[in-house]
C-alpha cells in the first residue's frame, strides 16, 4: 500500500539489477529437487506445522463478501461460496495452526497463463487448484511434488476412491495430485415434455441407446411438441466434449495417456458423423451458445440439455417444470463421458521447506475427506466410492439419478500440451458446421494438428 | 550578426548537456522497459526456451525455419487472387504513372518490380503433399494484414468524415464530438462484453433490427467469413473518435485565410477540399495512419474475447498466437521469434509509410 | 503550407474552435443546416446505442432478461444488480489501486514526454536525429507480446504485487514524446529567445515559458495516458497476484469467475458500468480540454 519513494527506488535499482540474472536463464531443480522435496515431507513433526502460512491458488472466484467468515459448507449456493466456506473451514478447524490465503487473481479462462506465469516466475503458490488434464504439463518438467510420502503423512489412499479418480491422480504410475471432484457431462431433462412425447417410463426418460434411436426419438419429440430435442452450447470447446464421449463409447478415447491420437478412425467418423447428421437435421443447432441453450432450456423450450454436473443444483431449484439430471446417452456400444477432476496439486518450491509442504498437504487432504461437502453445494460428483453410497449423498436432489456417471467418466487425457491438442482439435471439427468441411477432412485435419500440438 | 542569434549560437554550445538531463528520465524507463525487452525476445528467439522451467537449450535458427519453412510447395496462378489482383492493379498504377512522367521513372519501377515479385511470390503454396512448417502462423499472418487492410481506411476516411461533420461552432457540434468519442474511454473488456451480447442471435440487438427486416439472425461471431469483418466494425466504433479528434485538431490548424483566398478565387467547396483541407491534415493523416497501421498490426484484446480466433482459426491473429504458444504451450524462444518478425514487419511498414509521405513533400 | 505566417500560440489558444468559412455558410444555407444536424443528431444517438443497452441492462431484471434483452427499454427496472456489484468490499481498495496506478502512469508520462520532447523539440546535439528515430521506433514495438521478458524481470527483483511494477513500465511512451516534440518544434523562437536575453537557462525556459504554453498539449496526452492505463488488462493481471493489488478492469475480470455468471446478463453489464463509469465521468468533465489540447499538440507548421 505504502508508495514511499524507497519503494520506487528500490525498485529501479533492483529491476536493472536483475535483468543480469534473468538473461542467464539458468534451470530449476527439476526431477530432482521434486524427488527431495517429496522426500522431505517425511520427518515433519505437527508441531512444526503451527502458525504455518499457505498461499493457495484456484479459479473459483473471490467471493469473501458472501460468505465472510462462514464455516459451515451447507449454507454455499456454488462453487465460489464452497471453496471459501471449504477455506474459513480448513482454517478454523485444522489441528496444527495452518492458515490458508487465497492468492492469484485470474478467472478460470485466464487461470493458466497466470499459472504459468506465477510458474516462470519460480514463485507458485504452495498448493494449487489443477484439472488433471493439465497435471502432465507441469510434473513432466519436475514443478510438482510427487506424493507418495504426503499421501501417507496425511493417512489417505487412493483406496477409497474411484478409478477414474485414481486415474486422474497419478501420472505413469506416480501419485501428482490429490482429487477432489470428478465433473462431466450430463442428460439435464425436461420431463414434462418428454412425457409429452411418450418418451418417459416409470417416472424416468427413455433415452436413445444408438445413433439411429437418437434421430427416430428427436423426430417422435419434435412432432409431439414442437421444440427442440437435443441442445447444448456450442463455445466452451463443448463440441469437443460431446465428440470425445461419443468417440469413448466405442472403446478408446480420443487421445490416449501414452499420447496416441484416435481421431481419424471409424470410431472418430461415427461420432462427428453423428454430430454432423444432428446438426444438418435441424436436431441441435449450432449456433446455439451455452448462454442460449441454457436459456431455451430453462424457458421449457428444450428436451434434453447437455450440459456438466455444475448446474445441477440451480436448475433443480429454478426450473419450473419436472427437471431430472441423468447420465450422458449412451448410443454407442458402451457407457462412456467426457469428463475432468479437479485436484489439487502441490508446486515445488525454490526455497524447498517439509514442513511448508506437509501444510500444503494437509491442505489438500483435507479437501479430499470433505469431497462431499464440495460435492452437495456444486453438484460434482465426490471421489470416493464410501461417500457416493452414503445416505447422506444419496438424499440430495438428483444425486442417485446420475451416479453412474462416477464410474463411466471418460476422463479428458492427462498427455503434456493437452490444452493446445484440446483447441485444435475443436477447430478442426467445428469447421463441419461452421465452414461445410467434409467429416473425412477435417477428422485428417483434427488428426494431424492434435499430432502437431503434442509433438511440440 | 544580431543580438538574438549570436545568443542561440552561444548556447547551442551548451546544449548538449542540457539535452541530456531532459532526455534522462525518458530514456532510462524506454531503455529498460521497451528496447530491453526486444533484445531479450530477440536473444531467446534463439533458443528452445521453456517458460515454466526457464530453462533455454539448442541455441541456434529452429525456431525461424519452424516459423517460415514448410515442404511441397507449388505455384498456381490462381492462388490468393484476392490479395494478388489489388497488387498488380496497384502496380499498374504506377506504371503508368511514372510513363505519364509523374515522379521519379527509377523509384517507380523499382516499386512496381518489387509489386510484380509480391505477385509472384504470393502464387507459392504448400501443394496438396506439402505443408508448411506451422499453418497457423501463416493463418494468423495473413488475418492480421486482412484486418489492417479493413480497418485502416476506414478509420481513417470516417475519422475525416466524422471530423469534417462535427467541425463546427456551438453546443450541439460539441455534443456530436462527444457522443462519437465517448466509446474510446471503455475498457476493451467492456466494449466486447457489450458487442458480444449485441451480436448474439438469440438475444442482441442486430438479430432484432435485421429480423425487423425478415432477414435471418446471424451468429456473426462464429461465421469464418464474418468474424473479421463483425470485430472490424467493433473496433471501428470503439476507436474511431480518437482518429476524429486528431482531424479535428488538423482542421482548426489550417489558416481560415487560406479557405477565404479560395473562395475569393471562385474555387468550390470540393476544390477547397482537395487543394487546402487535404494537403493541411497531411502531417494529422501520417500520425494516424502510423498509428493506426502499428496498433492495427497488434490487434488482440478484442479478437481474444470476442471470438477467441474462431471459427476454426479464421480470425486467429499474430498476438494471439505469439501468446498461446509462450504461454499456453510454454514454448517462449518460439513465441519471441515470432514477436521479433512481427515487430520487423511492423519496422518495416512504417518505414514505407514515412518514406511516402516524405517523398510527396518534395 | 509552410509559407504561410504562423498565427503565435497564444492567439490559437484563446481561438474558438471554429472556423470562419463554415459559420459564414452555415447562416446562407440554414435549411442545409438544419438537415445536417438532424442527421448528426440521429447518427450520434444511433452512435451512443450500445453504450445506452448497457445501461439498460444494468437496471434490468435478470430473470425478465432472460425472456427478452432485446430492448431499450429496462426490464423491470431495478438497481439491484448494480447495488449488489458495488457492496463487493474489495471495490473502494481496486478503485484506490486502479486510482495511484494510472495517477502515477499519467503524471510520469506527461513529465517524461515534455522533457524528452523539449529535447528534441527545442535543443540542438549531437545524434539528435538518429536519437529520434529510435524513439519513434519504440512505438512499433509490439507491446501485448513482449511482457514475458517484463514480466521475468519484475519477477526475479522480487517485484510483484507493488505499484511500481504496475506503473514503471508504461510511462516511457514513445507517441507522448513524438506529440510534444511536435508541439515544442512549433512554438515561435522570439517567446523563448525574448527569455534568453534576460539570462533564463533551460530549466527556466522549460518550467516557465514551455510548460504553461503546453498545457492543452499536456492535457490531451495526459487524457490518452490514463485511458490507457486505466484500461491496461494483461500487465496488472500478471504482476498483481493479491487481491489487494488488483486494479478495478483485473479485479472486475475475475468476478466473472464461473460458469453461472453468464446467466445473470445484468450483473455483467452492471460490472461493465462500474469499470466504465470513472472514465466516463473523467471524460464528461474535460471533453473540451480533450478536443481543444490535441488541436496544438497538432500544432506543426
Amino acid at each position: 500500500m505504502k508508495l514511499s519513494t524507497t519503494r520506487v527506488l528500490t525498485a529501479a535499482v533492483a529491476v536493472p539489477l536483475a535483468l543480469l540474472t534473468t538473461a542467464c536463464g539458468g534451470g530449476g531443480g527439476g526431477q530432482q529437487a521434486a524427488a527431495e522435496g517429496a522426500a522431505s515431507m517425511a520427518d515433519v513433526k505437527d508441531s512444526d506445522l503451527n502458525g504455518l502460512k499457505i498461499s493457495v491458488g484456484d479459479f473459483f472466484g473471490d467471493c469473501i463478501d458472501e460468505v465472510g467468515t462462514e464455516t459451515d459448507v451447507t449454507k454455499a449456493t456454488n462453487e465460489c461460496q464452497a471453496m471459501r466456506i471449504l477455506n474459513n473451514k480448513f482454517n478454523a478447524e485444522n489441528p496444527y495452526g495452518i492458515t490458508v490465503t487465497r492468492e492469484g487473481g485470474a478467472e478460470w479462462k485466464s487461470y493458466y497463463d497466470a499459472v504459468n506465469a506465477a510458474f516462470a516466475a519460480k514463485k507458485p503458490p504452495n498448493v494449487l487448484l489443477m484439472h488433471e488434464s493439465n497435471i502432465p504439463d507441469y510434473s513432466s518438467r519436475g514443478l510438482l511434488l510427487p506424493l507418495e510420502t504426503g499421501y501417507k503423512a496425511t493417512g489417505i489412499g487412493t483406496s477409497d476412491m474411484t478409478e477414474p479418480a485414481q486415474a486422474a491422480a497419478e501420472i505413469d504410475g506416480t501419485l501428482y495430485a490429490v482429487p477432489i471432484d470428478e465433473h462431466a457431462s450430463l442428460s439435464h431433462v425436461n420431463l414434462d415434455l418428454m412425457a409429452k412425447a411418450g418418451l418417459v417410463k416409470d417416472g424416468k426418460p427413455v433415452l436413445p441407446t444408438s445413433p439411429e434411436e437418437l434421430k427416430q426419438q428427436a423426430q417422435k419429440f419434435q412432432q409431439a411438441t414442437g421444440k427442440q430435442y437435443i441442445a447444448w452450447g456450442n463455445d466452451f470447446n463443448i463440441p469437443f466434449r460431446i465428440f470425445s464421449s461419443f468417440v469413448a463409447q466405442q472403446g478408446d478415447p480420443v487421445v490416449t495417456d501414452k499420447g496416441k491420437v484416435n481421431i481419424d478412425t471409424p470410431a472418430g467418423k461415427a461420432a462427428l458423423g453423428l454430430i454432423s447428421d444432428l446438426y444438418s437435421a435441424g436436431i441441435a443447432d449450432p449456433q446455439q451458445t451455452y448462454d442460449a441453450a441454457q436459456q431455451a432450456f430453462l424457458n421449457g423450450d428444450v428436451g434434453i440439455l447437455i450440459n456438466g454436473t455444475w448446474v445441477v443444483n440451480e436448475y433443480n431449484n429454478t426450473a419450473d417444470f419436472t427437471y431430472l439430471a441423468t447420465d450422458f446417452p449412451t448410443v454407442f456400444d458402451q457407457p462412456g463421458v467426457w469428463a475432468n477432476s479437479h485436484t489439487f496439486v502441490i508446486p515445488v518450491q525454490t526455497d524447498a521447506n517439509g514442513p511448508k509442504y506437509r501444510a500444503a498437504m494437509e491442505y489438500a487432504a483435507f479437501m479430499y475427506k470433505n469431497d462431499i461437502s464440495w460435492a452437495l453445494p456444486t453438484g460434482h460428483l465426490p471421489v470416493r466410492p464410501s461417500v457416493l453410497s452414503s445416505a447422506k449423498y444419496l438424499e440430495a436432489p438428483q444425486r442417485e439419478n446420475y451416479i453412474d456417471t462416477a464410474d463411466n467418466a471418460a476422463l479428458v487425457p492427462q498427455v503434456r500440451g493437452w490444452q493446445g491438442a484440446e483447441d485444435a482439435l475443436q477447430h478442426a471439427i467445428e469447421g463441419v458446421w461452421l465452414t461445410g468441411t467434409p467429416v473425412d477432412k477435417a477428422l485428417a485435419q483434427a488428426q494431424k494438428d492434435v499430432e502437431a500440438q503434442l509433438k511440440g | 550578426m544580431s543580438q538574438a542569434s549570436a545568443i542561440r549560437r552561444r548556447s547551442r554550445t551548451g546544449d548538449t548537456r542540457a539535452a541530456l538531463l531532459f532526455l534522462l528520465p525518458f530514456s532510462v524507463l524506454a531503455l529498460v522497459f521497451i528496447l530491453y525487452p526486444v533484445v531479450q525476445a530477440l536473444y531467446m528467439g534463439f533458443f528452445d526456451w521453456d517458460l515454466l522451467t526457464q530453462r533455454a537449450q539448442n541455441f541456434g535458427l529452429q525456431n525461424y525455419v519452424t516459423m517460415l519453412g514448410g515442404h511441397g510447395f507449388v505455384w498456381s496462378a490462381t492462388h490468393m487472387l484476392t490479395w494478388r489482383v489489388p497488387l498488380l492493379v496497384v502496380a499498374a498504377v504506377v506504371a503508368v504513372g511514372a510513363l505519364r512522367g509523374r515522379g521519379r521513372p527509377l523509384r517507380a519501377g523499382v516499386v512496381v518490380l518489387l509489386l510484380l515479385g509480391l505477385v509472384v511470390a504470393l502464387g507459392f503454396h504448400p501443394g496438396p503433399q506439402g505443408s508448411w512448417n506451422d499453418p497457423r502462423f501463416w493463418a494468423a499472418l495473413q488475418h492480421t494484414i486482412e484486418f489492417t487492410v479493413i480497418s485502416t481506411p476506414l478509420l481513417l476516411a470516417l475519422g475525416l468524415a466524422m471530423a469534417l461533420a462535427v467541425n463546427r461552432p456551438g453546443r450541439a457540434a460539441s455534443w456530436y464530438r462527444g457522443a462519437f468519442f465517448l466509446p474510446y474511454v471503455l475498457p476493451v473488456s467492456v466494449v466486447t462484453l457489450i458487442w458480444i451480447y449485441l451480436y448474439n442471435p438469440s438475444r442482441g440487438l442486430f438479430a432484432s433490427v435485421t429480423s425487423a427486416f425478415g432477414v435471418e439472425p446471424i451468429d456473426y461471431l462464429n461465421s469464418s467469413a464474418l468474424a473479421i469483418p463483425a470485430v472490424v466494425l467493433t473496433t471501428v466504433w470503439w476507436t474511431v473518435g480518437f482518429n476524429m479528434v486528431l482531424f479535428v485538431a488538423g482542421l482548426q490548424d489550417i489558416e481560415p485565410s487560406l479557405y477565404e483566398a479560395a473562395s475569393l478565387d471562385g474555387a468550390g467547396r470540393v476544390q477547397s477540399f482537395l487543394n487546402i483541407t487535404l494537403p493541411g491534415l497531411r502531417r494529422v493523416m501520417l500520425l494516424v495512419l502510423v498509428t493506426q497501421v502499428v496498433a492495427s498490426f497488434q490487434v488482440f484484446g478484442q479478437i481474444y474475447l470476442m471470438t477467441r480466433g474462431g471459427p476454426g482459426d479464421s480470425s486467429l491473429v499474430l498476438i494471439q498466437h505469439i501468446y498461446q504458444s509462450g504461454i499456453r504451450d510454454s514454448d517462449l524462444g518460439y513465441a519471441s521469434a515470432m514477436s521479433i518478425v512481427l515487430l520487423v514487419l511492423i519496422l518495416a511498414v512504417s518505414l514505407v509509410q514515412l518514406r511516402f509521405f516524405k517523398e510527396d513533400d518534395a | 503550407m509552410s509559407t504561410a505566417p504562423a498565427p503565435t500560440i497564444t492567439e490559437r489558444t484563446t481561438r474558438e474552435d471554429a472556423t470562419p468559412r463554415r459559420s459564414r455558410t452555415a447562416r446562407r444555407f440554414t435549411i442545409g443546416a438544419s438537415m445536417l444536424h438532424l442527421f448528426l443528431g440521429v447518427a450520434a444517438i444511433v452512435w451512443l446505442v450500445p453504450v445506452i443497452w448497457m445501461f439498460v441492462l444494468a437496471t434490468s431484471d435478470n430473470d425478465l432478461l432472460q425472456l427478452d434483452s432485446q430492448t431499450l427499454l429496462p426490464q423491470g427496472f431495478t438497481l439491484q444488480n448494480l447495488i449488489g456489484e458495488l457492496s463487493n468490499s474489495e471495490l473502494p481498495r481496486w478503485f484506490l489501486n486502479s486510482l495511484i496506478v494510472t495517477g502515477v502512469t499519467t503524471i510520469g508520462t506527461v513529465v517524461c514526454s515534455a522533457m524528452a520532447g523539449y529535447a528534441f523539440g527545442r535543443l540542438d546535439f549531437r545524434f539528435k536525429e538518429p536519437l529520434f528515430i529510435v524513439t519513434l521506433a519504440g512505438l512499433m514495438v509490439p507491446r501485448e507480446a513482449m511482457f514475458i521478458p517484463l514480466y521475468l524481470m519484475f519477477s526475479s527483483a522480487g517485484q510483484l504485487n507493488t505499484y511500481p511494477a504496475m506503473f514503471l513500465p508504461r510511462i516511457a511512451l514513445p507517441l507522448g514524446v513524438f506529440i510534444m516534440t511536435q508541439f515544442f518544434r512549433a512554438v515561435p523562437r522570439e517567446l523563448e529567445e525574448a527569455a534568453r536575453i534576460d539570462g533564463a537557462g533551460h530549466r527556466r525556459i522549460f518550467t516557465r515559458i514551455m510548460l504553461p504554453l503546453a498545457r492543452p498539449a499536456i492535457a490531451a496526452l495526459a487524457i490518452f495516458a490514463f485511458v490507457q492505463s486505466w484500461n491496461d488488462y494483461l500487465w496488472p493481471l500478471v504482476v498483481a497476484t493479491q487481491p489487494d493489488y488488483y486494479t478495478l478492469t483485473v479485479g472486475l475480470a475475475q468476478q466473472q469467475a464461473s460458469f453461472e455468471a453468464a446467466r445473470s446478463l445484468g450483473d455483467l453489464m452492471s460490472r461493465g458500468v462500474i469499470g466504465s463509469l470513472p472514465l466516463i465521468v473523467v471524460f464528461l468533465l474535460f471533453q473540451r480540454q480533450l478536443v481543444r489540447g490535441i488541436s496544438l499538440a497538432s500544432g506543426e507548421k
